[in-house]
Formats: C-alpha cells, structure tokens, sequence
C-alpha cells in the first residue's frame, strides 16, 4: 500500500505555474480539502486564519505569513551554524572546480533559496573567492524582495532572482539548496536531480533533514521552542516526517559520470547534532580534488556509488 | 534585614535580570531575516532587563506591603530566606546549566555548540514556565501567606516579561525588524 505523502502547509498555500514561475491563485477550499482528508486540524487551523480575498487565499496575506516563517527558520539555521557547515564543504569543493581547470567565475546557486540567508551568509563571509558568484533563485517574489533588499542593505554582492534555478541561461557551476530536496518524491525527485547534470555542473550539494530516530523528536521540540508562527511549527515537524533516507537519495542521484557522496553524516547513536546532512553529487573528476582540497575532513565524506 | 535574607534577595535579583535578559533575546530572535543583528539584540536584551527590573519593583512592592502591615519582621525575614532558599534550590542549578551551555556554545565547531543547543538550549527554554512553577512550588512549600503572594506574584512578572516584549513588533515589517 503507498503511504501517503504529508504535505506541508507552504506547499498548499501557494502555488507557480511550473512552466512560466508564475504565481497562481489558490482557493481557500482547496487548500482546506488537502488537509480534511488527513484529517490535519492544526494545518485546517493555519489555513483558516490567512486572510481572503473572496474563495482566494490573500497572496500578500501568504507572502508575509512565509517572510515570518522564514525569518524564523533562519534563526534555527544560525543556531545550528549551518552556513559556517557549507562552507566546510563548499569552500573545498570550489577549490576542486579551480583545480580541475574550470575558467570563468564559478557560480553558485542557491536553489528555492527563500530569503537567501545561506548565499548572503556565504557571501559575507568571503570564503569563496573573488572569482565566485553567489546567486538565489526562488518562486515566490516576496522571499527574493526580502532576500535582494537584505543584501543591499548588507553590501553584499550576491545576486537573488525569481527563476527556475534549473533553466537558467548560464548554468550553476555549484547548485547548492537546504530544505528543499524533501518536497519532491519518486519520479520528481529523480528529475530535479537530473536537471542539475549540465556538463558545465561540476557539484551539486542538497542539505536536508537526516532521517531517523531523533528527527521526529528534534523536530518537534525545536519548532515548538524556536518558532513562533504556527505555520513555521507545522511545517518544520512535517519536514522531519517526509526527509529523505540517504538510500533514496543515492538511488535517485545515481548517474553516469556523477560521483554520489554524503558529509559528515550524522552518527546513528547521537545524530541531533547534524540535523542537516547533505548529498553530494560530484562530476566524476571532481570528486579525486575535493577529497584532497578537504584535508583530513575527507574522512568525512562517504562514497556511495559510481556507475560507469 | 538578616545577611542570609540579603543574599537571597541579592541572588533572586541577579536571577530575574538573568532571566529578563535572555527573555529580551529570545524575543528578539528569528524576527529579522538580516545577517548583522547585534545591536537589535543588545537593545532587546536592554530592554528585557529593563522589564524584568519592573516585574522585581512590583513583586518588592507586594513584599514591602506586607512589611509595613504589622507582620513580626523577624518572621518575615525567616520566610523570605526559606522561600527564596527554596526557589533558589530550583533556580540555581537551571541557570548554571543554561550558562554552562552558553559557554559550550562559544566553542567554534559546529558539533560542539550544536550539543550545547540541542542538549541544553533548546529544552531548557521549552522547559522554562516548568521550572518557574516548580521554583514557586517549591517556595511556597516553605511560605506562609505573605510570602507566598510575593512569590506568584513575582513569577507571573518575571513569565510576563517575554510577552509583553512580544507585542512591540505587531506590524512591524521583519525587513525593517534589525532597526528596532
């Protein structure tokens, strides 16, 4: 029997045509309908309190319900350091794509990047290089707004667009994204995979909730201590539920060519520490470079398969 | 006043600014999506101690009624100490395990200051209107009437510190929330 997908609020709430980008209108009833069949009272509860626009949902009203839950999210990932844990593998992998004779400025994009506080974190930081672009991509225009005005604010030079990450005229040399690979299943996720296989790609790096014993419990009491909305809470304990396993992922990343790895897993007794682990997937010839640009931390990098 | 019920007050009050201050933080935290948010902090953290010295004032003031009411001030002097040594019992131990932690958390690795967040940090400030009544309960254990009003009335001060900082930012664009 298939067990059904949890489905978080934010992605009921709003909607993009996935051709165009272009935002659709959602009707409250539909919204509503997603969560009655679970039946999800709490999610019922998040939905009803959004304003409307007659059957609508308000989108200004979803807009700055998301720019809170952002802004709140954001606090978890500065708790957990996670910018300063990209960068730990970033920064190698970037001197691996200079090493294996990338010319040209090595782009770095933030895919579903919200209000871009990992690229313009990154980007502060300064660690990259002069030679690297940082740039967020995401749907909604609220979160790229909030993103973009930050950044001029800080004097930053990254760059935030409403694009598809995926279909951009230049191609991301890195793409890079958090949170984002458990909101595609099965086929969806094989594909966004897929769509990152560029020749001119050299890495691509997904950081995403770690499954397992913990994650539930973690989850639970993070949201409901850290957060304040309660679409932030909802949807921060349903993305531990829907996470990944490291086997689905190697599996739906698995490609000719493609080098597939995961970092600094956490450990199966005490995993709370590394809520986040990414999946690496490197162009084969990369992946010799990055073991050697990171040092003894390559210890830390776990090859999962190779298909030739 | 007694130098034992000097040094309950005096660690009671250091207690409640503690709290006052870290309450101005949490409140202030995941409001702004900028990078640089220190100075919002600080004057968060400013104004969490500012409200906490309020809610001190007022539970003194519940105190000094009771004072000046005829109660035997010798009598009164013993139930403070015994109350504030009780909630202190409570107290104490939290606040040095939230302080340990803090300190855990300056180390720069990210595992290490991840265990002092997902050991300490995080539970402990879910935990903390628990250990607020637990304090009280335990205080109240040892109270007769009068210091026993004092004693919720200081606790629901010191729990209604975070709230109230929590209504400036109504309306607030979080954009624009690192200039307040």
């Amino acid at each position: 029997m298939e067990v059904p997908i949890p489905l978080e609020v934010s992605d009921v709430i709003v909607s993009h045509d996935p051709e165009t980008g272009a935002r659709r209108p959602v009707r409250h009833a539909e919204a509503r309908a997603v969560f009655e069949a679970e039946p999800n009272p709490w999610a019922l509860s998040i939905i009803d309190a959004i304003p409307r626009d007659g059957p609508w949902l308000d989108a200004a009203a979803v807009d700055r319900l998301l720019v809170r839950a952002h802004a709140e999210l954001q606090r978890l990932h500065d708790e957990f350091q996670h910018p300063r844990r990209v960068m730990r593998l970033l920064g190698p992998v970037l001197q691996a794509c200079r090493a294996v004779g990338h010319r040209g400025p090595l782009r770095v994009v933030d895919v579903g990047c919200g209000p871009g506080s990992v690229v313009r974190s990154l980007a502060a930081g300064g660690a990259g290089g002069a030679d690297v672009e940082w740039l967020g991509c995401d749907f909604n225009t609220a979160l790229i707004d909030v993103a973009a005005s930050a950044a001029r604010r800080e004097g930053l030079s990254c760059r935030f667009s409403v694009a598809n990450a995926l279909r951009l005229e230049q191609p991301a040399t890195v793409f890079l994204s958090t949170g984002v690979i458990h909101h595609f299943e099965g086929e969806d996720l094989g594909a966004f995979l897929a769509a990152q296989r560029h020749p001119a790609t050299l890495a691509s790096i997904h950081y995403d909730i770690s499954p397992g014993w913990a994650a539930p419990i973690g989850a639970w009491l993070f949201h409901h201590a850290r957060m304040r909305t309660q679409l932030a809470r909802h949807d921060g304990i349903r993305s531990a539920r829907r996470a990944h396993s490291d086997a689905v992922l190697a599996h739906a990343a698995q490609a000719e060519g493609r080098t597939v790895a995961f970092f600094e897993r956490p450990s199966p007794w005490f995993p709370m520490v590394r809520v986040l682990r990414p999946l690496v997937v490197l162009r084969e010839d990369v992946y010799a470079p990055v073991v050697r640009a990171l040092g003894p931390s390559a210890r830390g990098l776990e090859r999962v398969g190779v298909r030739r | 006043m007694s130098g034992g019920v000097f040094g309950v007050l005096v660690m009671m009050w250091l207690l409640v600014t503690l709290d006052g201050a870290f309450a101005g933080f949490r409140d202030a935290a995941g409001r702004s999506p900028m990078l640089r948010k220190r100075r919002m902090f600080r004057r968060n953290i400013v104004r969490g101690v500012g409200w906490a010295q309020v809610a001190w004032c007022l539970s003194s003031l519940v105190l000094g009624t009771i004072a000046v009411s005829g109660v035997d001030p010798v009598g009164l002097g013993a139930s403070i100490e015994a109350v504030g040594g009780a909630m202190l019992w409570v107290y104490g131990p939290y606040a040095a395990l939230v302080l340990g932690a803090l300190a855990l958390y300056a180390v720069p690795h990210p595992d290490v200051s991840s265990l002092a967040t997902v050991l300490v940090l995080g539970p402990f400030t879910l935990i903390r209107p628990l250990v607020v009544l637990g304090g009280l309960a335990a205080g109240i254990w040892q109270a007769d009437g009068g210091t026993a009003v004092a004693a919720v009335v200081g606790c629901g001060l010191v729990l209604a510190v975070e709230p109230v900082l929590g209504r400036r930012w109504r309306g607030i664009d979080p954009v624009d929330a690192h200039l307040y």
